[in-house]
């Protein structure tokens, strides 16, 4: 491989995890707090809400997980070596 | 750059995907059928029976509750009929000694009212007799008296 | 630093060749170990079942008390109980795979290639179980449903049709690589923290991979039970 294709899968590695963990962060952060919301005007519904919250989080969480399963692939695995 | 040795090689990898995958499809769908003979269902058979063992002691308490709650309604209201009967004793015996009482001070009444009566008028006549003894007296004496004037002239 | 990278030895393998077929033998070897000392357990705490639950008895309840709950909630309580091993193996095979894989310490077996691990790490496992749940969920609406299972895909719109049929292929996607993520994502990091500083600093993020390890196994046998639950509902 040469160098410039391992400095750019380097890179975009970087890139895919940190941006795609910016959408994942702002979702799971408005999610938390419709949640937090939720529970401060009916703390009855707590647990319900949190099952949910978890399970919404997950789906949230995998975009995220996409992102490093790329980088994992570009530094791990590159097609382009 | 050791890192991206791992690519360098004809196999291995992250991705490698190969015969591991069905088999352990096959490995996890034993271990469902384990699991299920060996966990799920003897734990299910012990905890749904004891589940319904409770529920039945629940229903059972119920039918108790309400028959305990029937009789004592019952014995309350034997007591509310009790309490009112005591009660109308109570003021007819009242009403009975009050009548007994009223009778009794107008009699009493009454003979006081006679017997001043009587006594009023004995010592009227008592009264007259002896203005009339008096009145005679007077008159014996007055007479005496003119007597006695006229002998001595 | 980059050479100690390979210290980490990501994607290498202890391969096994039966015949013309390749395993991963370090996968087996770690699932064998863990299911043999998860079946260990369950048949210590079944052995002697009391009305009166006590010890180990006690713990297995609550867990099948918990699957149960699991199940009913996504499945609906029509169909819950037939699906309620097969969600409760799920959980179990895969919180096992993830506690296993971070507490044990299997660096100290030394094997000839690749090294001993999570089995849910490797994306054969995560597949495998992301297939299965596919098949399951298929089967399910299938066997309840008849043909009017496929209402399913034009159920609010025809228009819904190619987006439901996408969903088909995405559904193990994102349910095997969010496993197969989460899991080598917490063993890599702390790999990298024990290189970088092999005191004390590891401990928090071991614990957080802790949680996220238990959390990825509800969220799989939630996420499962939720794709059946799905499919035997019935639209109006």
């Amino acid at each position: 491989m040469d160098s410039i294709t391992s400095a750019a899968s380097v890179v975009a590695a970087g890139l895919a995890v940190g941006l795609g963990a910016i959408g994942p962060g702002v979702g799971q952060g408005s999610a938390a707090q419709g949640a937090v919301e939720g529970i401060a005007r009916q703390p009855e519904a707590e647990g319900k809400i949190r099952g949910t919250l978890l399970l919404s989080f997950a789906f949230m969480e995998s975009l995220t997980i996409y992102g490093l399963v790329v980088a994992l692939v570009l530094l791990f695995a590159n097609p382009f070596s | 750059m050791l890192a991206f040795n791992f690519f360098g090689t004809t196999e291995g990898g992250l991705f490698d995907i190969n015969a591991t995958l069905p088999l352990m499809a096959i490995q996890v769908v034993a271990l469902t059928y384990i699991l299920n003979s060996i966990f799920f269902k003897p734990i299910g058979n012990v905890v749904e029976k004891r589940e319904k063992y409770v529920s039945n002691n629940i229903i059972e308490a119920k039918k108790k509750l309400s028959e305990v709650e029937k009789l004592e309604a019952d014995l309350l209201s034997q007591l509310q009929s009790a309490r009112s009967e005591a009660q109308r004793i109570v003021s007819e015996a009242e009403n009975e000694s009050d009548k007994l009482y009223k009778e009794a001070l107008e009699l009493a009444n009454n003979e006081a009212n006679t017997s001043k009566e009587k006594a009023r008028l004995e010592i009227e006549s008592q009264t007259s007799a002896a203005r009339d003894k008096l009145s005679k007296q007077a008159d014996d004496l007055s007479k005496l008296i003119v007597n006695r004037l006229i002998l001595e002239k | 630093m980059l050479t100690n990278f390979a210290a980490l030895e990501v994607g290498q393998h202890l391969y096994w060749q039966i015949g013309n077929i390749r395993l991963h033998g370090q996968v087996f070897l770690t699932s064998w170990i863990l299911l043999g000392a998860l079946l260990v357990f369950i048949s210590l705490g079944t052995k002697k079942m009391e009305n009166d639950p006590k010890g180990l008895q006690n713990l297995l309840e609550f867990l099948w008390d918990y699957i149960r709950d699991l199940a009913r909630t996504q499945i609906g309580e029509k169909v819950y109980r037939d699906w309620m091993p097969f969600i409760g193996t799920l959980f179990l095979f895969i919180f096992i795979s993830n506690w296993g894989g971070a507490l044990i310490p299997w660096k100290l077996i030394k094997l000839p290639s690749g090294e001993l691990g999570a089995p849910t790490a490797d994306l054969n496992t995560t597949i495998a179980l992301a297939l299965l749940v596919s098949l399951s969920y298929f089967y399910a609406g299938l066997s309840n449903k008849g043909w009017r299972y496929f209402e399913y895909y034009v159920h609010p719109t025809p228009i819904m049709l190619p987006f439901k049929i996408l969903e088909d292929f995405t559904k193990p996607l994102s349910l095997s690589f969010r496993l197969f993520g989460n899991i080598l994502a917490d063993e890599l990091v702390v790999a990298v923290l024990v290189f970088l500083v092999p005191l004390v600093l590891p401990i928090p993020v071991m614990f957080l991979g802790l949680f996220t390890s238990a959390i990825q196994a509800l969220i799989f046998a939630t996420l499962a039970a939720y794709y059946i639950g799905e499919a035997v509902e019935e639209h109006h």
